[in-house]
């Protein structure tokens, strides 16, 4: 596949992503727990009895900044998708131009928004979500950063990711013709 | 000339006349009351709510059934959100362009009606 064509599938795949994915956070008072899109786009508000007690001014404003905290989520969640599946350089290409990913963008040193913070891993309520379609993965923001950055240094959260296990070990080459010759494929056999 | 750069100049050229066109009428916001005016949710095109209104009267709706308007009234206002940035860039960009804000998920749709100008204003 040219790198054009890999761009054109990134940008496709990038806008079933974003439909797709959501992202959950609550109110650090636990009273307020908005399900959002990466577009912004509201999935599911759930308030405690309890949150009503503040007032309409407070109900208001504590929605606003949790359903913006969701769609942080949900936005990081796709970047990841989208890198896990086309790649770094793809994602770092979609980067580009649709601009950092919002934890990206905050840096590792800066406190979330206040009076928000992202649900605990996964405990998203699950929004209905089309059949065959996979669970979105939790944020990065969950997972440790394994070590912080060096300041100037450009970094991409995707590449806190665990390591691929290694791969299987080869068996030692031989240089011998006569092996060679009497079985060629012995090293290519699992 | 070739293709490419010719494409690039297109492109540029869209560029510009849009954030001139930005800069002049000032931003887009979509906005969606629920009919008894219990909530009212601002928002820009693919962004979550910029503003959630909510009324004294609509605390007594209970908590699940103002979440659940609170969700509805806010998708209303993404589509009015939307169908403003349409109408405001489809007067710059070819059809083409235009068909592909629709597939973007910006399509030209119907504004609520009684949404007035202070969140979009026209040409000065």
């Amino acid at each position: 596949m040219s790198s054009q064509e890999e761009r054109i599938a990134a940008a496709d795949r990038l806008t079933g992503v974003l439909s797709r994915v959501t992202g959950t956070a609550t109110h650090h008072t636990g009273l307020v727990t908005v399900t959002a899109s990466a577009v912004g786009a509201l999935k599911s508000v759930r308030l405690l009895p309890a949150a009503l007690g503040r007032g309409p001014d407070a109900v208001g404003r504590m929605v606003t900044e949790t359903a913006r905290l969701a769609t942080d989520s949900a936005v990081q969640t796709s970047y990841n998708e989208v890198a896990k599946t086309l790649g770094d350089s793809m994602a770092m290409a979609i980067e580009d131009f649709a601009g950092p990913p919002p934890l990206h963008a905050q840096g590792p040193g800066t406190p979330p928004l206040p009076g928000t913070s992202p649900a605990p891993g996964g405990s998203a309520p699950a929004p209905p979500r089309a059949p065959g379609r996979t669970a979105p993965r939790p944020a990065p923001a969950h997972r440790p950063t394994p070590e912080p950055p060096a300041p100037g240094q450009v970094t991409r959260p995707w590449s806190a990711q665990p390591p691929k296990p290694a791969q299987r070990p080869r068996p030692p080459v031989e240089d011998d013709d006569d092996d060679f010759f009497a079985d060629p494929f012995r090293g290519q056999r699992r | 000339m070739d293709e490419t750069n010719r494409a690039a100049r297109r492109v540029a050229d869209v560029e510009t006349q849009v954030s001139e066109h930005i800069a002049r009428t000032g931003p887009v916001f979509g906005r969606a009351s629920s009919s008894d005016g219990a909530v009212t949710v601002v928002c820009a095109p693919g962004a979550p709510p910029q503003e959630v209104r909510i009324s004294p009267a609509a605390l007594n709706m209970g908590a699940a059934a103002l979440g659940d308007e609170i969700v509805r009234v806010a998708e209303r206002a993404a589509e009015d959100a939307a169908a403003r940035m349409h109408q405001s860039l489809a007067r710059l960009v070819d059809p083409a362009t235009s068909r592909a804000l629709t597939e973007i998920g910006f399509p030209a749709g119907a504004a609520e009606e009684d949404f007035g100008s202070s969140y979009l204003r026209g040409p000065r």
